[in-house]
């Protein structure tokens, strides 16, 4: 983005309400960084605007701080090599050769201990979204510019040690240097002219891709849940119709390792948590030999469900989401043929469908690179685990449950909720549960991690998460009620349950706890109707409560007659 | 109003979206409380990238009024 789009785009956007308040953490001007961090905002929120508070000019450790005292819910932080020793910047006209690289070494290991400290004491208020130093400084060290001399790698890796611990922490996410440097080639990133004159180091084109990267860490776009994978020309190299099981391939031997590369890829996002599935126009028979060699590069037992037929793809797709009962737009389709490709998407225009180039490398790679960002999570949950394996068993749930006595096959389930009502701010799934579902779910209203964890720092505020586990399987966290009780009537704001939890009355326990633990007569329901909440709707007409829109429910302890028996085993977990 | 004016009004109009666009031409540090440092900074940062040519930070401090600015862009295009 230029700067003269940016500032058009802030321009236009400064009546707006701001909907994020966030902390530029720096030691270098901000200068046109703001402008590029609510530019990028604006375009990927219309109607929104971003507010970016900013500190003091040189003092980044007074900055964290500042943040901190802040009402801001996310902050940004970034570091040059100036803010870690003032000598390696262009500003100073310290030394830093000879005996005093060594003294760099120790202060610049200090200064990052201390920001590590503060970095993290920010993290338990707000998300923190970090850039490491972007500009280099070239400048020290007696080796030619070519070699790197043992003081700046020394330097690097006090870097890299403070940039591991950092990533280790949930809601501290690190830019990739990587990343950046394809967006923004390291030798243009420096602007010496506006750092002497103003103290702002970078051009615009690199304030402008740092900008972009540091929005997209801070919002990430929604994740997605499934991958369908083809098979011949996909899965493997070759058609397995004609040449058989064994003689499909995937390794660089014979000289088909792109495929093993994509079987690599799938394992590692199916270890994620990401949703597998196949569809190919095959014979049963041989496609499953084949997916049952001791050498494919992910257990077969990844794929759920595995559809091999002669009928059109879009209905083998249409069935898949149906058994993942999740939305075409979570959901990748990866083929190589564009003919299949084209008529999944008429049939499911939402569905995201990528060719699988095997005789192009570069295409190849670039398709692998883009799953990572479409499946990419911060953070692996043990939920995360459980997905594909609670799929599997939701299915042959369904299968067993059939239409007869509900009551009667729940009560022989041996079924267990976990209640927990503990506040854990490093406990990501509860966020993510309330952000993610939208069918159960009571209002549709979504936080940011930054609102989040204020209100787990609320202590009139109550957060209730539900676990389940029953003779098919765990399905871990599957529900969240949160609210507070105000005028001995408990106020429910959120109440969301996963759809992997539905027809097993979960959510007729929890409405039982809540009137059990809160002690309250009446309880309160913020209610708002969306396009998808229809199952919430449902629920509450099982309570007597008409699903009016947009208007608060009144809840009476008598409701819970309405329920009947409950049929699940409940444990509270403790510390 | 020529495309050296109308490019330099458009940069203007960036950076003091809340100024009325007829009141730019007249605009100056002196009579936009908006126009501080930073702005002038960005300001030339702004005209810089849309005239394609360096700027002289030191030098181009004397430009403090539409008027000027107009100028020197004239005279550097």
């Amino acid at each position: 983005m230029k700067l003269n789009e940016a500032l058009k785009a802030v321009g236009a956007a400064r009546n707006l309400p701001v909907q994020q308040r966030s902390f530029l953490v720096c030691g270098f001007e901000p200068l046109h960084l703001p402008v590029f961090l609510q530019a990028e905002y604006a375009s990927r929120f219309v109607g929104q605007a971003l507010g970016v508070e900013v500190g003091l000019f040189g003092d980044v450790l007074g900055n964290v701080e500042r943040a901190l005292q802040s009402q801001a819910t996310l902050a940004w932080v970034v570091l040059e090599w100036g803010d870690l020793d003032a000598r390696l910047g262009l500003r100073s006209t310290g030394s830093w050769s000879g005996p005093r690289q060594a003294e760099i070494v120790h202060d610049v290991g200090q200064q990052l201990e201390r920001l590590r400290e503060r970095v993290e004491a920010l993290a338990e208020r707000m998300p923190v979204v970090l850039a490491p130093p972007s500009v280099g400084f070239a400048l020290a060290g007696q080796t030619s510019g070519w070699q790197a001399s043992e003081f700046e790698l020394t330097l690097e890796l006090e870097l890299a040690r403070f940039l591991v611990t950092l990533a280790r922490r949930g809601q501290i996410r690190v830019l990739h240097p990587g990343r950046l440097a394809a967006e923004s080639p390291a030798a243009l990133r420096g602007d010496p002219r506006m750092a002497l004159a103003a103290g702002f180091p970078f051009s615009l084109e690199h304030a402008s891709a740092l900008s972009l990267g540091l929005i997209e860490l801070a919002f990430p776009r929604p994740v997605k849940k499934g991958l369908i994978t083809d098979l011949d020309d996909t899965l493997w190299a070759g058609i397995v119709g004609e040449m058989g099981p064994e003689a499909v391939s995937w390794s660089q031997a014979e000289r088909t390792q792109l495929h093993g590369l994509y079987q690599s890829s799938l394992r590692q996002l199916s270890e994620a948590g990401v949703l597998l599935a196949i569809a190919s126009k095959n014979e049963q028979e041989v496609a499953v030999a084949a997916l049952a060699r001791t050498d494919l590069g992910l257990d077969p037992q990844s794929f759920f469900p595995v559809l091999v037929g002669w009928g059109p793809k879009s209905e083998a797709v249409t069935a898949i989401l149906r058994t993942w009962n999740i939305a075409a737009d979570a959901v990748v389709v990866v083929d190589d043929s564009r003919m299949e490709l084209e008529e999944i998407r008429r049939v499911h225009p939402d569905i995201t469908c990528l060719e699988f180039a095997p005789k192009d490398p570069q295409k190849s790679l670039a398709l692998l690179l883009e799953l990572r960002d479409l499946f990419g999570k911060p953070v692996i949950l043990a939920e995360d685990a459980l997905r594909a394996a609670s799929i599997r068993s939701g299915a042959a749930f369904a299968a067993e449950k059939g239409s007869g006595d509900l009551q009667g096959f729940l009560a022989g389930l041996g079924g267990t909720l976990t209640i927990d009502a503990r506040k854990r701010p490093d406990d990501e799934r509860l966020l993510e549960l309330l952000n993610k579902t939208n069918q159960f779910n009571l209002n549709g209203a979504r936080l940011s991690a930054g609102e989040w964890l204020r209100l787990l720092a609320d202590d009139a505020y109550l957060v209730i998460g539900v676990a389940y586990g029953d003779r098919y399987g765990a399905l871990g966290t599957i529900g969240l009620v949160a609210g507070r009780i105000e005028s001995s009537r408990l106020h429910v704001e959120h109440w969301v349950l996963s759809c992997r939890a539905f027809s097993r009355r979960i959510e007729d326990h929890m409405v039982a706890y809540l009137f059990d633990q809160s002690g309250c007569e009446h309880i309160r329901l913020c209610y708002r109707s969306t396009a998808k909440n229809k199952p919430f709707q449902e629920f509450l007409g099982r309570l007597g409560a008409a699903a009016e829109p947009d208007r608060l429910i009144d809840l009476r302890r008598d409701a819970l007659a309405l329920l009947g028996a409950l049929p699940h085993a409940v444990v509270l977990a403790r510390d | 109003m020529d495309e050296i004016e109308a490019r330099v009004l458009s940069c203007f109009a960036n950076v003091l979206p809340g100024l009325p666009r007829e009141q730019l031409p007249r605009a100056s540090q002196a009579s936009v409380a908006e126009w501080d440092s930073v702005m002038h900074v960005t300001l030339l940062a702004a005209l810089a990238e849309e005239f394609q040519f360096e700027i002289d930070y030191e030098a181009a401090e004397e430009l403090r009024s539409f008027a000027l600015v107009l100028d020197h862009v004239r005279n550097r295009t």
